[in-house]
């Protein structure tokens, strides 16, 4: 046994020792093909997946350079499975490449006929591969992210030749007026690689309040290309539009905004998920597809990516000839597509665990909550016969919760203070018992950017929000969040409320989470805790009588 | 180490005599140490060992000379040394924990599947068919032995079983899988299994046997060590599985509630944690589940804090105590205890009340006259209520209790730490010294006594031979008499040059001795001699090019 900070394990996964003084260079060395699985305070999890090998691949590594890193810093000798696995995968990448053929069509090339045999008798591609000789097919070009797409299922991945387009150019410069990150510049790089055909798309995983959007504009001035920028709401097309006109020299000429208001279609143009999926009816073509088409982009940026629509799927698996970019600060989807945006938006090409970037200083601190509260006695009974459903809402809604936030209010009464929940009778019991404003998803979008605004400036102290504020909401001045209901066990909004509050600024963040004690609430909200627990957060755990 | 020769020369020198043992005497000396016997080998491996001064007789066993113990390794006794796969430390306590959490359906029949979804997942470096297989017959053997229980739904865990079994060291914890009545003796046996390193399949039989021969105790059926995580086949080569030595120094335990660390498990983790994974770091998690668990095994909070506390490189993460308290205060709001029910009428619940033999055995009451019982002393308070004069009661009615069983295991207490082996040996059999010996040696003589190990070093002379000449017929004859005596071993020379060594036998008429097989005349010797027993048998004839001897025997570890 020595002192290197890392165990490879013979199920592909890797640990580091964070507190081993080499973990930062061992980090830097083995996140180019293996990806970030949970990062809690000691030993961080790493896993190698054929997909992560096959991009590290594809971006120029070898095999033989990815043994001589773990042999680097494993601490002991590597598995000979690992070992067969990396050279194995490395040997398959290459079995099957794509390259340009005519207008229409691109060429998939196998190394041995015999894999045409096998490409030939998988259900899934049929209908996509025509046969243009022994060991090569025709492939319509619209088709080349969904093949590739299934060609990963099936564990053959296409080797991609052909160089993404260039786009209709766009100068972009950015202003000096402020100065990006070291880590955003490095996701970037880490996005752009080489300019080869392996690079140019990817996604990169950041915590929420440390400067996603900033990697975009960064992205976009280093390609200098016309932009479509997707978002899932139009409160996070106007912080894209403001940011853009803020930090670039790009002006409102440029910058259009295609959404539920507007229809401007601009060399940069900022839409919705929703507007791009919208259509007439549900048996209708989605109408508005011929954005992406035609607008002549060479750049999309999927911002929140873990919340793209299906539809948007099947619209990017078209669009594999432009350099794509999906941002979030939690690629856990609940309904595990997770590789689904790796293989058609593009890997992750960056990420980098939560807690790195708080010690210095590019988060705020956050401190985590949780406060537990009885079910009043009148509630007791109706929750014990409830079916098990109603009985999470009855929890959720304890109206002991009321008086608790008001604790916590008193509490903090210098910071500006986010109440979020998820049913909107609660949320109306506290705005009328409170008086604090609310915005919902009925809330006219004009009156919520006032009232952004307002809570942005100071004037609003304490805003009451449904989960339209789960994500994409830059508020930056919010230090205090009190989560008093949530959406079951969902540890991707867990981590996106706490997002809300994440902005470095001069005070520590309080994130307080009410749970009604002894019932289903309870064990939600373990569940939700997890991924913000696996990312190093500790919770708290606090009687409400005790605040 | 002296070591004396019948032809009194005598020598010191145990880095010469260690390098002339060759791998066989090596794997020979091996077999001699771990059993302290000769009979699993040929006696003249034993008499050649002892005229060197290599093995000698002590208290009704064989021990080993200084210069012998630098010559044993467990290879090539039991294989070659080769890559092992590893053995799944966590693999007992796994099955525990799921016992414990109950997990395990009673009937055998639908283990396979709980156990190749909820066990197999956290050995990815066994295959999942191979510890489902173990698994269920190690279960079996559990509930055979108490460690488990079966409460008629599920396997339930008996807690002071399961820490005894866990006590014992890993080799007499798989004895007892293999066969209960007999685990001490056989634990010896496993870890000589352990020590199995590369051997062809084929020839794993033999092997296994050997170690049936060496320890006295042979294994019931082959098969159980491949059934169980003790022998593994990759490719037709079989080894045993790498164990690592030593329990784990110190844990981790991050805020998602996971417990990790290097090597064996350092504390009863199993009784409040469920495994995620065993690989070179073992993970195990600590879930609502898992304390349930260990809550219903008789554990608080503070139990489970304290243990990782103790072993904890680092604190504790803060959220970890009151999220088990908070556990512990769900678990006990409702608890359940059994009690029975005592109905009297007024008078004699008057009576019952009063009585002081009774009132250790009442739990509680419900009314004026009913009385709730503890069912655990329903003998004594029977009597208790006949010497009361109640002497008409009858039977309770009412469904009836299932009585625990209670087993009183048989299980051994740890046994002393088995024999150390060290990898490969001190002072490794210099083969290519003794061929180049070999091959300056000016006499036939010279040779045999190199090649069986008399002779260790180039320079030391050839030893004077008390021989007789041929002239002196009674002389030879009385040499050769004593040599079929079996005084040692005949060496012979005759007139023609032919010279034998080996174990004489008188022939058919006077005139011929049978050495090593072939009839010599003895008035056509021209010397004869005797030599040490150990010495290797000999045969050459100077116009013969391909010289028959034992060397050659040695060479192919016949």
């Amino acid at each position: 046994m020595s002192d290197k900070p890392l165990t490879v394990q013979s199920d592909r996964t890797m640990l580091l020792d964070v507190h081993s003084p080499d973990a930062d260079s061992c980090r830097s060395d083995i996140i180019a093909f293996a990806d970030l699985v949970k990062s809690p305070e000691h030993v961080h999890t790493y896993r190698i997946s054929q997909l992560s090998l096959w991009n590290a691949i594809s971006s120029g590594l070898s095999a033989d350079a990815i043994l001589s890193r773990l042999r680097k810093w494993s601490r002991f000798d590597i598995d000979s499975r690992i070992v067969f696995f990396i050279e194995d995968q490395a040997e398959r990448y290459g079995d099957f490449t794509l390259t340009e053929l005519d207008e229409e069509h691109l060429l998939l090339t196998v190394r041995r006929p015999v894999f045409a045999l096998q490409l030939k008798a998988e259900d899934s591609l049929r209908g996509m591969l025509e046969a243009e000789g022994p060991s090569s097919f025709r492939v319509k070009r619209m088709m080349r992210g969904l093949l590739k797409a299934r060609m990963i299922k099936l564990g053959f991945p296409v080797d991609d030749r052909i160089p993404l387009k260039a786009g209709n150019p766009l100068r972009i410069r950015l202003k000096d007026t402020f100065t990006p990150r070291s880590y955003q510049e490095d996701a970037v790089k880490a996005l752009l690689g080489d300019g080869g055909s392996g690079s140019g798309y990817g996604t990169i995983v950041l915590p929420c309040g440390s400067g996603k959007t900033i990697v975009g504009l960064l992205a976009m001035a280093a390609l200098g290309t016309r932009t479509l920028i997707l978002c899932p709401n139009v409160t996070a097309v106007h912080q894209w539009i403001r940011e853009i006109l803020d930090k670039t020299d790009l002006t409102e000429a440029d910058v259009g905004e295609y959404s539920g208001e507007r229809k401007d279609i601009k060399p940069v143009t900022v839409c919705t998920y929703q507007i791009v999926t919208w259509r007439p009816d549900t048996d209708s073509d989605y109408v508005r597809f011929s954005l992406f088409r035609d607008g002549g982009w060479g750049f999309i940026i999927y911002d929140e990516v873990h919340m793209l629509p299906a539809p948007v799927f099947r619209i990017t698996a078209e669009l594999q000839a432009i350099h794509r970019l999906g941002l979030t600060a939690t690629l856990v989807r609940e309904d595990g597509r997770e590789d689904e945006v790796f293989s058609l938006v593009g890997p992750k090409r960056y990420d980098t665990p939560w807690s790195d970037l708080e010690k210095a200083g590019y988060i705020a601190t956050a401190y985590c909550h949780e406060i537990r509260l009885p079910l009043p006695e009148d509630r007791e009974i109706e929750y014990a016969i409830a079916r098990k459903r109603e009985k999470y809402r009855i929890a959720a809604e304890n109206p002991l919760k009321l008086e608790a936030a008001e604790k916590i209010i008193s509490k903090h009464k210098d910071d500006s203070i986010l109440i979020i929940g998820q049913y909107l009778d609660q949320l109306e019991a506290f705005r009328d018992r409170m008086g604090y404003p609310m915005i919902t998803g009925q809330t006219p979008n004009r009156r919520r950017e006032e009232l952004y605004s307002q809570f942005r400036d100071g004037t609003i102290k304490v805003l009451i929000v449904s989960k339209v504020a789960n994500s994409a909401i830059d508020l930056p001045d919010a230090s205090v969040a009190i989560q008093i209901s949530g959406t079951f066990g969902s540890r991707q909004e867990e981590a996106q409320r706490l997002g809300r509050i994440l902005r470095p600024k001069d005070r520590d963040s309080h994130f307080y989470t009410l749970v009604t004690e002894y019932t289903e609430e309870e064990e939600f909200a373990q569940n939700r805790q997890k991924f913000l627990s696996e990312q190093g957060y500790s919770y708290s755990i606090e009687k409400a009588g005790a605040l | 180490m002296r070591r004396e020769l019948p032809f009194g020369m005598e020598k010191t020198g145990r880095e010469e005599l260690a390098s002339s043992v060759t791998e066989e005497e090596g794997a020979f000396l091996t077999s001699v140490f771990l059993s302290g016997r000769t009979d699993a080998y040929r006696p003249e491996m034993a008499e050649n060992a002892a005229e060197r001064g290599l093995i000698y007789p002590a208290d009704g066993r064989m021990l080993l000379s200084e210069a012998a113990m630098d010559t044993i390794s467990p290879y090539p006794l039991l294989g070659r040394n080769a890559e092992r796969k590893p053995y799944p430390e966590a693999f007992f306590p796994a099955l525990l924990s799921a016992a414990a959490s109950g997990a395990l359906p009673s009937d055998a029949s639908h283990w396979k599947r709980t156990l190749s979804s909820l066990i197999a997942p956290a050995f990815p470096s066994a295959g999942r068919e191979e510890i489902v297989q173990s698994a269920s017959a190690v279960l079996h053997r559990f509930a055979e032995l108490g460690i488990a229980d079966d409460d008629g739904s599920t396997l339930t865990l008996d807690r002071e079983e399961a820490e005894r079994f866990m006590a014992l060291p890993e080799e007499e914890k798989l004895a007892l899988m293999i066969s209960p009545p007999s685990a001490s003796s056989l634990a010896y046996s496993v870890f000589l299994a352990f020590q199995l390193s590369g051997v062809e399949k084929d020839k794993a039989g033999e092997c296994i046997d050997m170690i049936g021969r060496i320890t006295g105790c042979p294994f019931p059926d082959r098969e159980t060590l491949f059934a169980l995580p003790i022998l593994a086949e990759d490719d037709g080569i079989v080894s045993g599985r790498r164990m690592r030595k030593g329990k784990a120094e110190s844990i981790v335990v991050s805020s998602d509630f996971t417990i990790s660390y290097e090597g064996c498990m350092p504390a009863s983790i199993y009784l409040f944690a469920e495994l995620s994974r065993c690989d070179v770091t073992s993970e195990w998690r600590i879930t609502r589940n898992s304390m349930k668990a260990a809550f219903s095994l008789g554990l608080t909070p503070e139990d489970v804090k304290d243990t990782l506390e103790r072993l904890s490189q680092f604190p504790l993460p803060e959220m970890l105590y009151p999220r088990i308290s908070s556990w512990y205060s769900s678990f006990s709001s409702v608890r359940m205890e059994r009690a029975m029910l005592l109905y009297t009428d007024d008078r004699n619940g008057r009576i019952v009340d009063a009585l002081p033999t009774m009132r250790m055995h009442i739990l509680g009451k419900l009314g004026e006259n009913v009385f709730l019982m503890d069912p655990t002393s329903e003998a004594l308070w029977r009597r208790a209520l006949e010497n009361a004069g109640f002497d008409m009661l009858g039977p309770a009615s009412g469904p009836a209790f299932v009585q625990k069983d209670r087993k009183i295991s048989q299980l051994p207490s740890p046994s002393s730490p088995f024999p150390q082996l060290p990898e490969k040996r001190r002072i490794p059999f210099a083969r290519a010294r003794r061929e180049e010996m070999m091959e300056g040696a000016q006499t036939e003589l010279r040779k045999a006594l190199i090649a069986s190990g008399f002779i260790t070093d180039a320079d030391e002379p050839t030893p004077e031979l008390d021989e007789a000449n041929g002239l002196y017929y009674q002389e030879k004859l009385h040499i050769v008499h004593s040599a079929c005596q079996g005084a040692g071993k005949l060496y012979l020379e005759d007139i023609d040059g032919h010279i034998a060594i080996g174990m004489a036998e008188k022939g058919q008429d006077g005139d011929t001795v049978i050495v090593s097989g072939r009839a010599m005349s003895i008035s056509r010797m021209w010397k004869a001699a005797l030599l040490p027993l150990g010495t290797v048998d000999w045969y050459t004839f100077p116009s013969e090019s391909n010289r028959q001897n034992a060397e050659d025997d040695i060479q192919s570890g016949a």
